[in-house]
């Protein structure tokens, strides 16, 4: 009981740190996700055919790989940025390219005739996406967005290895500097069963309330 | 040139290393998430409950978490009984890759109907020959192109444990680089590497489960169901 009490003012620190990566690298996820759906979809090649290029090699990297490339690699050319950026940006980037596929799949919730009607009163390809296609996916790309941002918050871990400060990263130097590693050990994973448990049911019963209702 | 052709040696005994890494973390994680995917579907609620505690735990846990507080926490007792840090690799990532596997495993399971069940037992088929003759050969097919998502998940998450000095491509590459100080090349070049790696796999993954679809007739007939099914395709494919 003693050693929680010990680790956990050591711990906060971190776990507030974790918060901002996940957070952070969702909004890019989220955002980034978004634009690449649009750039994929598009009907100019141009634009499209580099995009699939971009999602198909950055899905076979794994986010370590993307994080050092970001973090280490950016800095020979000249372009510094923190870890807890590089984190932010790197796990942001890997996770946008599902994002994108989750965006994608809502597109075809909506029926293509609408996009049809849309084009027909006028409306640029983009104006349709924004004013009409958009608006319709959001139910449907709602669930799995908030299961990336509960694998981001596991994936923030990653960030430990470019130094950024965060929850494992403390915990691992409380296991170093005190030795008590068993404990320090059950405590992190037990943080992270209490925070991700309640989240995964939440979004699951989210998930089924709006199948439901998008049925009706 | 010579340079490249030094650089790629170095990198491919990596992967060869990451290849035996997740060989033997998809073996092991058929093996476990099968048997926890039975019990999640099995009539004793004692072992329906620890599957479902099982899968909720460990798809909670961080595998960098879990690899560290192993490594940290038993390390000199691991060494002392003879395992590696290959070894306890393995058997971190096959703990935590099972709970995701033995969820989609589930989900093959539980897509027969349960007409199929009540068919078999009024023939008179208990529950393991139930199970056995007519749930399995149904869902096996199915669960081929979630296997081989699930291997590609491996592959990607198998990079964690260069953390734990196991001499994977990635640990590799980062030794590569502090001789080298040319962090965009080698990282780029490891990229390619696992993407030959693992661009084969997801391509025989769609096949196959096109194939599989069009056996069993249950190709997606409406937009809405094709959407559906590509949201949960996506999650299928993101463990880690």
């Amino acid at each position: 009981m003693n050693v929680i009490q010990d680790i956990m003012p050591y711990l906060l620190p971190g776990a507030l740190v974790t918060i901002e990566i996940s957070v952070g690298a969702w909004v890019v996820s989220a955002v980034l996700g978004l634009i690449l759906a649009l750039a994929r979809d598009s009907r100019t090649p141009l634009l499209s055919l580099p995009t699939v290029g971009s999602i198909e090699i950055i899905r076979a990297v794994p986010q370590l790989v993307v994080l050092y490339i970001v973090f280490f690699g950016l800095s020979t050319v000249g372009i510094n940025i923190d870890s807890l950026t590089a984190a932010i940006v790197g796990l942001g980037v890997s996770d946008a390219v599902f994002s994108a596929e989750y965006y994608r799949a809502g597109f075809l919730t909506v029926a293509h005739t609408q996009r049809d009607a849309g084009l027909s009163l006028g409306l640029t390809p983009l104006q349709v996406s924004r004013f009409v296609i958009i608006p319709q996916t959001i139910p449907f790309v709602v669930p799995p967005l908030l299961n990336s941002f509960i694998g981001l918050m596991k994936s923030a871990t990653l960030a430990s290895a470019v130094g950024a400060p965060e929850l494992l990263y403390d915990g691992r130097n409380f296991m170093e500097t005190t030795g008590q590693v068993a404990p320090a050990a059950v405590v992190i994973l037990g943080l992270y069963i209490i925070a991700t448990v309640p989240l995964t049911r939440m979004v699951k019963v989210l998930e089924q309330r709006i199948r439901a209702q998008t049925r009706a | 040139m010579s340079e490249l052709a030094g650089w790629l040696a170095i990198l491919v005994a990596g992967l060869v290393v990451t290849i035996e890494l997740a060989a033997w973390t998809l073996v092991l994680s058929i093996a476990l998430s099968s048997l926890i995917a039975m019990m999640s579907i099995s009539p004793l609620a004692p072992l329906r409950g620890f599957a479902r505690l099982y899968v909720d735990v460990f798809r909670s846990i961080p595998i960098l978490a879990l690899a560290i507080s192993v490594y940290y926490g038993l390390g000199e007792t691991l060494t002392s009984l003879g395992i590696t840090p290959f070894g306890t690799a393995v058997g971190v990532l096959t703990v935590i890759e099972s709970a995701y596997l033995a969820e989609l495993y589930r989900g093959s399971l539980e897509s027969i109907r349960r007409a199929q069940w009540d068919a078999a037992s009024s023939v008179g088929l208990g529950w393991l020959a139930t199970v056995r003759h007519v749930i399995l050969p149904q869902s096996l097919p199915p669960a081929i192109p979630v296997t081989l998502n699930m291997a590609i998940a491996i592959i990607k998450d198998s990079s964690l444990v260069s953390l734990i000095a196991v001499s994977e491509i990635t640990l590799v590459a980062n030794q590569l680089i502090a001789e080298t100080f040319k962090p965009i090349q080698v990282y780029g070049l490891v990229a390619i590497l696992y993407l030959l790696l693992i661009l084969p796999l997801s391509q025989a993954s769609r096949l196959i489960e096109i194939a599989v679809a069009r056996r069993l007739g249950i190709r997606p007939r409406t937009d809405e169901e094709r959407a559906m099914r590509r949201l949960s395709a996506v999650g299928d494919v993101k463990a880690g």
